[in-house]
């Protein structure tokens, strides 16, 4: 195939950050290894079944609000992180909503050592509470944000495991899995490609896929005894024009290796029934089509939850030059 | 418990960058089970920081525009994404208000979050300033200007209506649909059946030209398609259904021998009106003959000037000798028709034409221009088919019973509707003039009782370009009629082509439906944006209506007229031949 571009707006990267070396090396030492379980032949999948009547997908922003430095008590310098973080949902069940009721609003502190302080900044009618962490393990400002990133999962997590308890409602949730008790209706989609897992033979198939067809599902090993065993698929969530690959147009999607595979087939037919659907168009997000329509608006509604970043930077300049002078 | 306790909250004060509260306007974010429409009128509470003078302050304004949005799209094609389920979005709704009053007058905005509620009653009255309507001891002064479209009554203060703080009211719109001449009859029902005119009622007096059809020549008679809804109307502004009951028609007589009046569809009840030529020359009426406004017009009014002076002179002789019966006494010969006045005329003022010559118009090298006299004598001819019937010699035994007497009834109509463009001019010309020397014989104070004159058609009688006569007695009015207690309802299709200084002191502007280009011209600067474009949309019976003590201008819907406007609306009674005699020769 010649030259292609990705549709991914560059400051967010690219929706492919595969090793090309281990894409060809697919098999080779380290890499988890597959099993295709759904059929003997591997070929693509039309579904044909009802689309679910509601899907609820969960996703959260993060924000770094202020970097900051201390000392310790034995006198060493520590370094800090004011962030904040936000968790929501949105349900397609014939209208789109915000399920505001869930949203999830949290700031933390962080901080590299030493004993963090929480810190209550009045703002207008409201104040911002920023509760101090210690993180585990954490020695640069880049392990601060890791840290934020790794707690707005959490909070995902902790979303998505109570509002799939509804199991008449299909579940998606932003990543790969990692949730401790998964529904059998939640499905993680993984915006981002790290690893075909599929060998280069396998990978043609991605090619032809058209919108609304899937892959058989495989299983990826993982873990001894399968513990972190997972069954994947991937679909073409779009068809993009000819100058962008086509690659660009499919996503990988996930449920537990611990569900049955004809469950795990079920689930894969159901989500190549919708999710194209809610795909989102170049014109309307930088991350399209992985970015989801309603996902885009929900980001959105959530980074305005997290408030305005200027003004909050300011309450907290302003909070700690007042510590300072006291 | 105060008016404002008692309504429940429709919505809170917006405070965006893009819609952030001003004093002067702010937006409202409507609940999403209310609903604020164009025109409502609200009222917000707002607390003053610091609590002084005052622990919060009241602001009362007029919904001039609403408009809804999705929240949380960014592109057209959005809103299919969000009906089909894919894309969240939240329908938000919001109102632009136009802030009327702010009590006390500490001029703060009203801080977002504050609740907006509905004003009624007393705040009502407040926001549209109804509750100051009155006089220094307590006398209401307010006049009912119609309804608004949630059927509340909306009114004027009569102390800008009757020549006291201001006067006059100016009509715009198109033809047909702006009912421009319904609603200054309207106007007039209202003064005369409210409250407001006190003692001074049975004094006050109306003068209406009927300028096109008949209109106006049914006015005392019921009018039979008005229905229980249209009474409520009149109901709600304590207003009695009827027809006008104090009320007088003039026509102009026929070109016959006999002075018959010359009405159409109504026959009992009019008078049939014209002048005698002794009244034509004494009082200078002339002028009225010339009244089309064009570029010779210097030269020609020299003539006119000097012809009139003549003939007045004439009707003191014919006065001396007494003869007072209309005839008047021209240079020995009794001229008894406005024909023999134009040939006596001709004869006296062509140079040189005849040897006796009176040479009113100068003699040898001081002589008018031959060119000018003729000039002249081509127009005065011109107007003896039209107006000829209406200037009269001993045309019956009681001229006085054929004169426009407007002071015996409240109401009088003249209608010139049959009459000819120059006839129209000459009978309004003449009519007003007379009316403005009778007023100020009169001696006129504050405490007189006024005369109202409605007048269609200002655009003619009075335009922007050029100069004319009536355009002279018009402005007169304009500008000195307050203090004589007369006061012009006048109208016209397009503002912009009437003399400024007649639109700029009326008190009162108001428009019907107005043509969307003339909407936008200068002349309209009082309509707030949204109001012009709605200008454009008025059906008949509604009217836009500016006045001096409130900020922006109200729309109201006037009620369908209790009176007939036309013979097919005229209620049949019980009795069989009633309608015979309304139809009687």
């Amino acid at each position: 195939m010649a030259l292609r571009l990705l549709p991914w707006s560059p400051e967010y990267g690219t929706g492919m950050q595969f090793d090309v070396d281990a894409s060809a090396a697919m098999n080779g030492e380290g890499s988890p290894t597959i099993e295709f379980t759904e059929r003997r032949s591997w070929e693509r999948i039309v579904p044909h079944a009802e689309p679910p009547a509601a899907v609820q997908i969960v996703d959260g922003v993060r924000r770094a609000e202020a970097h900051a430095m201390d000392e310790a008590a034995d006198g060493s310098l520590v370094l800090g992180l004011f962030g904040s973080y936000a968790v929501g949902a949105v349900c397609c069940n014939g209208r789109a909503q915000l399920l505001e009721d869930h949203f999830r609003v949290e700031r933390r502190y962080f901080q590299t050592a030493g004993d963090p302080i929480s810190r209550e900044i009045p703002g207008g009618n409201a104040s911002l509470c920023f509760r101090a962490e210690l993180p585990e393990n954490a020695t640069t400002a880049n392990d601060l944000v890791a840290a934020l990133n790794r707690k707005m999962l959490d909070e995902e997590e902790k979303l998505a495991e109570e509002l799939s308890r509804d199991e008449s409602i299909l579940t998606f949730v932003d990543g790969p899995l990692r949730l401790r008790s998964p529904g059998d209706h939640v499905i993680g989609y993984i915006k981002r490609v790290h690893r075909w897992y599929l060998p280069a033979e396998h990978q043609r198939l991605l090619l032809d896929l058209a919108v609304g067809e899937r892959t058989p599902v495989f299983r990826i090993l993982e873990g001894a005894e399968g513990r972190h065993d997972r069954l994947s698929w991937f679909l073409r969530l779009a068809d993009l024009r000819g100058h962008y690959h086509p690659l660009a147009g499919v996503m990988r999607l996930e449920v537990p290796g611990s569900l049955p595979c004809d469950a795990a087939a079920h689930l894969a037919d159901q989500s190549a029934l919708v999710l194209p659907g809610l795909a989102s168009s170049p014109v309307r997000d930088p991350r399209s089509p992985q970015n989801l329509t309603p996902v885009g608006a929900l980001e959105a509604a959530l980074t305005h939850r997290l408030g305005d970043r200027r003004w909050i930077n300011r309450l907290l300049t302003a909070a700690i030059e007042r510590e300072a002078a006291a | 418990m105060t008016a404002f306790e008692e309504a429940r909250p429709v919505g809170l004060v917006l405070g965006t960058r893009a819609e952030a509260a001003t004093p002067l306007e702010f937006w409202v974010y409507v609940d999403e089970d209310s609903y604020l429409q164009l025109d409502d009128v609200v009222h917000v509470r707002s607390p003053l920081p610091g609590g002084r003078p005052v622990e919060a302050i009241d602001l009362y304004g007029v919904v001039d525009e609403v408009r809804a949005l999705q929240e949380g799209v960014s592109f057209d094609s959005d809103v299919a994404l969000a009906t089909r389920g894919i894309l969240p979005a939240q329908t938000a709704v919001a109102a632009h208000v136009a802030v009327t009053r702010i009590e006390p007058e500490v001029f703060v905005p009203p801080l977002p979050g504050t609740e907006v509620a509905r004003a009624q009653g007393a705040a009502r009255d407040a926001a549209l300033f109804f509750d100051e309507m009155k006089l220094k001891d307590g006398t209401d002064t307010r006049v009912a200007f119609g309804l608004s479209r949630a059927g509340e009554p909306v009114y004027g203060n009569l102390q800008f209506l009757n020549g006291v703080r201001g006067g006059h009211v100016n009509i715009s719109g198109i033809s047909g649909v702006a009912t421009k001449t319904s609603y200054a009859m309207f106007l007039l029902y209202s003064l005369f059946e409210g409250p407001a005119l006190g003692a001074l009622r049975a004094n006050t007096r109306a003068l209406v030209f009927n300028v096109k059809g008949e209109d106006l020549l049914f006015l005392d008679q019921p009018n039979a398609d008005l229905d229980e809804l249209n009474r409520e109307d009149y109901g709600r502004l304590d207003l009695p259904a009827r027809p006008f009951e104090s009320s007088a028609f003039f026509v102009p007589v026929g070109k016959g021998q006999k002075p018959i009046p010359d009405a159409g569809s109504r026959m009992d009840g009019v008078t049939g009106f014209y002048w005698t030529l002794h009244e034509f020359c004494e009082e200078r009426y002339l002028r009225f003959l010339f009244a089309d406004a064009d570029s010779e017009e210097s030269l020609r009014s020299y003539l006119v000037d000097i012809v009139e002076a003549r003939l007045a002179e004439c009707a003191l002789d014919t006065r001396r000798a007494g003869t007072m019966d209309g005839r008047v006494l021209v240079g020995g010969e009794t001229i008894d028709s406005f024909d023999a006045l134009v040939d006596v005329i001709e004869k006296h003022i062509t140079p040189d034409e005849y040897e006796d010559s009176l040479a009113w118009a100068g003699r040898g090298g001081s002589a008018a221009a031959l060119g000018t006299v003729r000039a002249f004598m081509r127009r005065l001819r011109g107007a003896i088919p039209h107006v000829g019937h209406l200037i009269r010699g001993r045309a019956s035994e009681d001229n006085e019973a054929h004169r426009i007497d407007w002071q015996s009834q409240q109401l009088t109509v003249i209608g010139i509707n049959n009459l000819h463009d120059r006839a129209q001019r000459f009978v309004v010309g003449v009519v007003l003039k007379r009316l403005m020397a009778l007023r100020e014989q009169q001696g006129v104070n504050s405490e007189s009782a006024r005369v109202f004159v409605v007048l269609d058609e200002l655009n003619k009688y009075a335009p922007r370009e050029g100069h004319s006569p009536i355009k002279d007695v018009l402005l007169d009015i304009a500008e000195r009629g307050r203090s004589l207690g007369v006061i012009l309802i006048g109208a016209q299709q397009t503002a912009s082509e009437v003399e400024s200084r007649v639109v700029a002191n009326c008190s009162y502007r108001i428009v019907g439906r107005l043509d969307s280009a003339e909407a936008q011209r200068g002349e309209y600067g009082f309509l707030t944006p949204a109001a012009r474009a709605r200008a454009s949309l008025l059906k008949p019976g509604t009217m836009i209506v500016h006045q001096p003590e409130i900020p922006v201008p109200l729309l109201v819907r006037f009620p369908f007229p209790a009176w007939a406007t036309r013979a097919s609306e005229v209620a049949r009674t019980s009795d069989p031949f009633a309608r015979f005699e309304l139809g009687r020769v």
